[in-house]
């Protein structure tokens, strides 16, 4: 079997793997890194983010207001050291950017411009029009083909890692375009994949969020932490689950229930529509199920009213949400409201990390949407992602950099060469032959389905349980799960395949973490306990894999100057 | 009501079964608000699993999408049926790119054309991040901004009949790319870039056929690039032979 | 970093300029040449003036086109721009539409010959003018 040295293997090509890479390469320029992605880089999922990236930039602004913000954003669930460090380091980390080339918008003396965003309290969200994500990815991607000592694996997708007595040494990846399962040894392996959101049916994630990472480190042994803490984000276009952003609530944008009314009003009084994602997504839903949202083809939605805006703003400002609506919708949202819903757009929980991406695992390291470490607690406020795969995704690099300048490379021997071996064999042999079974792209169906009807916005005892038996059941079948595509070259159905595997793993810890959690916090809604229980469950859980369903533990939270409180807005 | 249908006619090409390209038809259910990649996904869950192709985003920002459908190259998930004749369509893998499979490009070559611009940031001295942002105007940024929304779909390469002449041509997305570096008022690349993108095969090979411009789906407009590129060749060139000891 | 090499197209990068300007500026005097050569001299049009009996202190430019050339150095000037401007545009233009048309095979070889006619063609064409100019006559 071909196999691949490295310093350290990257998995995920998106902010935080390409930040963790050139971090790793900045701080030891012979570092040799590898960055092994399932798509080429700039196609990762943060091309997609919209809004902007928050950070601390101005006179009239702090890192003790960014900190409590984000600590009450997150319903007190947030390792508050880990917020403080990332509240400092985050204008370092923008200014970075800045200087790597980003076009960030800009204020009339020519710094950075920002703009209001949800349960931020003053303006502190840099932003690039409503392509942040898209700017961010590309001025990343493109300043890591400076660096010769950064590798790439492009279309290159993990299965694997390969751990010898509890280290972790490296991973096994299927090389797309020949379909060789390859191996990829490193010193430290840093898991930068992103979240999970291809479990739901309704969903802002592109095609190809589908936990990977997540998968991999739980069933390398790693908990996932806080997985029952899923962002529902307020706007998405009813029948796609395209985004728009929360920039448009932020520039001033409306929203409006079928009687023309701001709902708001009786929900988050005080910040209206900038007030935080679970209590406007909720919000929404009390609304539609009160009978004042409008009926349309693809379920209930409510009104995102743009129109006072003016088309400047909207044409300056919001460029992509207007494309968006006219393309998408064939409605212009300077004369037209834009018809939303909410629906899955986030994953708070992840791989549990401290705040240098260490799992606890020797050798492994994770960052961004796949990590949880934790800053976003019960509920993460918009614009905060990407500053977190920034700061997170250099501290991981910086952090798997210095622990792999200590360690001897591993060899392809026992008994990373045997799990190899059986990796081929699972896949290969018998994924790959089955020649009588159900069709896979039944079984994800079933389970995104599932998790939308089940695991939602509103959950309780019945619906979490039952959560957790058909996922379970899902599981069973999928093993007699059929890829009709039996060529090697580029297989992208066998992918599809190995993909839901990984989902169905992450997927299970999301309801069985929700079941034990009696409380409402953040994200986290219980129908049967509606208020957030701090005596009982100010704690994070931790999903561990075994050999049944998940067993959940739990760690507690790190509170350092912000007492847990009401959390009013 | 009976269910309304459309015929999709993809090409397939599986190297370790077909010698050649050939055309497969599947019939779809139709709703007026599909998108092309909609009706991928319906023939690969229901229909096809061997079916390939790439995708993610659906939302036209990710640029994976890229395809000839009805011999123009354009993004799957931007394309509605109903834009279509007969609601029949014809979806290719894009042209000039070898075809790994179905509908998949090999585009490394792409790749080696973006490194070779250099895209990134140069200074002759980088500047500390503690003393903040470089300071650029709303002006500044106008310069260069449309050709900082390229997505890397490569339909402009498939809509350049040079780049299908020539593969060595440098062809529209990186020029654009090269040119948004060379505008950009934080960068101090140009004596470094310019030789690039000045070669015979760079710019030069370009004669103006302007479709990489009427195909990019973000709006950016690789042929202004060039040109704007070529004025400042042409102009280089001639302060070189009037003032040979460094009229830049 | 790896060193690279890269070899700037000079000459062409000097050749596209003067097909870009020469044939922009070409194709607004065109016009104007046509306007006097094939209009205005033969109907008697301004600048030209037949015999006016009835204006003799008609305002009376040029009376032969052949001035143009003869009269001022300008004139020469206008001339040569506007001849040798099109030949550069077409030759280039050529080239380029031999690319487009696939004819890339042949192409080195007809862009020769065919840069060759042009400069040929416009060293007369300078040759006469000039002579032209200082003798008023053509050798």
């Amino acid at each position: 079997m071909e196999h691949h040295n490295h310093d350290i293997v990257i998995v995920g090509g998106g902010a935080a793997g390409l930040r963790a890479a050139i971090a790793a390469v900045e701080l030891q320029p012979k570092m040799d890194v590898a960055v092994v992605s399932k798509v080429y880089p700039m196609r990762s999922h943060t091309v997609s983010a919209e809004g902007g990236m928050a950070a601390v930039t101005r006179e009239y602004d702090n890192f003790d207001s960014h900190a409590y913000d984000t600590i009450k954003g997150s319903d007190f669930l947030a390792d508050q050291d880990s917020v403080e460090f990332f509240v400092k380091e985050a204008p370092r980390e923008s200014y970075q950017l800045e200087h790597w080339g980003c076009p960030f918008s800009r204020d009339p003396d020519g710094r950075i411009s920002s703009r209001a965003f949800g349960g931020m309290s003053v303006k502190r969200t840099l932003f690039a029009t409503d392509k942040i994500g898209f700017h961010l990815l590309h001025t990343l991607f493109q300043t890591s083909l400076k660096y010769e000592n950064i590798h790439r694996y492009d279309e290159w997708f993990v299965t694997s890692l390969l751990v010898d007595k509890d280290r972790v040494e490296g991973v096994t990846a299927i090389e797309m375009r020949t379909g060789e399962l390859v191996t990829i040894l490193g010193k430290a392996v840093i898991i930068a994949t992103g979240g999970c959101g291809r479990i739901f049916q309704f969903t802002t994630n592109g095609w190809i969020k589908t936990g990977d990472g997540m998968a991999l480190a739980y069933r390398a042994g790693v908990p996932l932490k806080d997985m029952e803490m899923v962002q529902y984000h307020p706007t998405l276009l009813p029948n796609t689950g395209i985004l728009i952003t929360e920039a448009a609530r932020g520039e001033g944008g409306h929203l409006l229930n079928k009687d023309g009314e701001r709902f708001l009003k009786r929900y988050v009084p005080g910040k209206m529509e900038l007030g935080p994602r679970d209590i406007l997504s909720r919000a929404e839903m009390s609304e539609i199920n009160a009978g004042r949202g409008f009926d349309g083809p693809y379920g209930s939605y409510v009104n995102l009213d743009l129109t006072h805006l003016g088309e400047i703003t909207i044409e300056d400002k919001l460029p992509f949400v207007k494309e968006l609506a006219e393309k998408y919708l064939g409605i212009d949202p300077a004369h037209e409201p834009i018809p939303v819903r909410p629906g899955q757009h986030y994953m708070m929980g992840g791989v549990h990390t401290d705040m240098h991406g260490f799992t606890g695992m020797p050798g492994l390291y994770a960052a961004g949407e796949a990590a949880c470490v934790t800053m976003n607690g019960a509920n993460r406020l918009g614009s905060n992602s990407l500053t977190e795969c920034l700061v997170f995704g250099a501290a991981a690099g910086r952090a798997a950099a210095q622990s792999a300048m200590k360690e001897i490379s591993p060899s392809f021997g026992n008994p990373v060469q045997g799990e190899a071996m059986m990796e081929e064999k699972r896949i290969f042999d018998q994924l790959l032959k089955h020649e009588q079974g159900e069709r896979i792209s039944g079984i994800r169906t079933e389970m995104q389905n599932e998790m939308e009807k089940d695991v939602g916005i509103y959950r309780d005892e019945n619906s979490l349980k039952e959560a957790c038996r058909i996922v379970g059941a899902l599981k069973t079948r999928l093993k007699n799960g059929i890829v009709e595509d039996k060529d090697h070259v580029y297989n992208t159905e066998l992918v599809s395949a190995l993909e839901l595997d990984f989902m169905l793993d992450v997927a299970e810890t999301i309801p069985y973490s929700a079941v034990l959690r009696h409380e409402s916090r953040g994200a986290h809604f219980r129908t049967e306990y509606t208020k957030r229980d701090d005596a009982h469950f100010l704690k994070h859980s931790m999903a561990y894999k075994t050999a049944g369903p998940p067993r959940i533990d739990y760690s507690p939270v790190m509170i350092t100057r912000w007492k847990p409180e009401e959390r009013v807005y | 009501m009976s269910q309304e249908i459309a015929t999709i006619r993809v090409t397939r090409y599986r190297p370790e079964k077909d010698s050649q390209p050939f055309f497969q038809e599947y019939k779809v259910p139709y709703r007026h608000d599909m998108v092309v990649l909609d009706a991928l996904n319906y023939i690969k869950a229901e229909l096809d699993g061997s079916l390939t192709y790439r995708w993610s985003c659906r939302m036209g920002v990710c640029g994976s999408c890229g395809a000839n459908i009805d011999g123009e190259p354009k993004l799957t998930c931007a394309s509605f049926l109903h834009e279509f004749k007969d609601r029949t369509i014809t979806v290719e893998p894009m042209s000039h790119f070898p075809v790994i499979k179905d509908l998949v490009v090999d585009m490394e070559d792409f790749m080696e054309k973006l490194v070779k611009i250099k895209p990134w940031i140069i200074r002759k001295k980088d500047s500390l991040v503690e003393e903040g942002e470089y300071r650029q105007s709303s002006k500044e940024l106008d310069r260069y901004q449309q050709f900082s929304s390229c997505i890397n779909c490569m339909l402009c390469y498939a809509a350049c009949p040079i780049y299908g002449l020539n593969e060595k041509f440098l062809g529209p997305a990186a020029t654009a790319l090269a040119y948004r570096y060379i505008e950009d008022s934080r960068d101090q690349g140009k004596d470094i870039r310019f030789p690039i993108v000045h070669e015979i095969e760079g710019v030069w090979e370009c004669t103006l056929v302007g479709e990489c411009s009427v195909v990019c789906p973000k709006g950016v407009d690789p042929m202004l690039a060039i040109q704007r590129t070529k004025i400042l060749g042409a102009t280089n060139a001639i302060k070189s032979i009037l003032m040979p000891r460094g009229g830049r | 970093m790896k060193m690279e090499t890269h070899k700037v197209a000079k000459l062409h990068a000097i050749l596209w300029g003067i097909f870009s300007l020469g044939g922009m500026i070409a194709a607004f005097l065109l016009p104007v040449m046509i306007y006097m050569t094939a209009i205005a001299y033969p109907f008697g049009l301004w600048p030209f003036s037949r015999e006016n009996p009835a204006c003799p202190s008609c305002l009376t430019l040029v009376r032969d086109p052949s001035l143009l050339v003869t009269g001022h150095l300008l004139g020469a000037l206008f001339v040569f721009v506007t001849i040798a401007g099109s030949l550069f545009h077409g030759i280039f233009r050529f080239q380029s539409a031999l690319t487009e048309v696939g004819l890339l095979k042949y192409r080195r070889a007809l862009e020769a010959v065919g840069y060759f006619i042009i400069f040929v063609g416009i060293i007369v064409l300078a040759y006469y003018l000039i002579a032209w100019y200082l003798n008023g006559t053509i050798t």
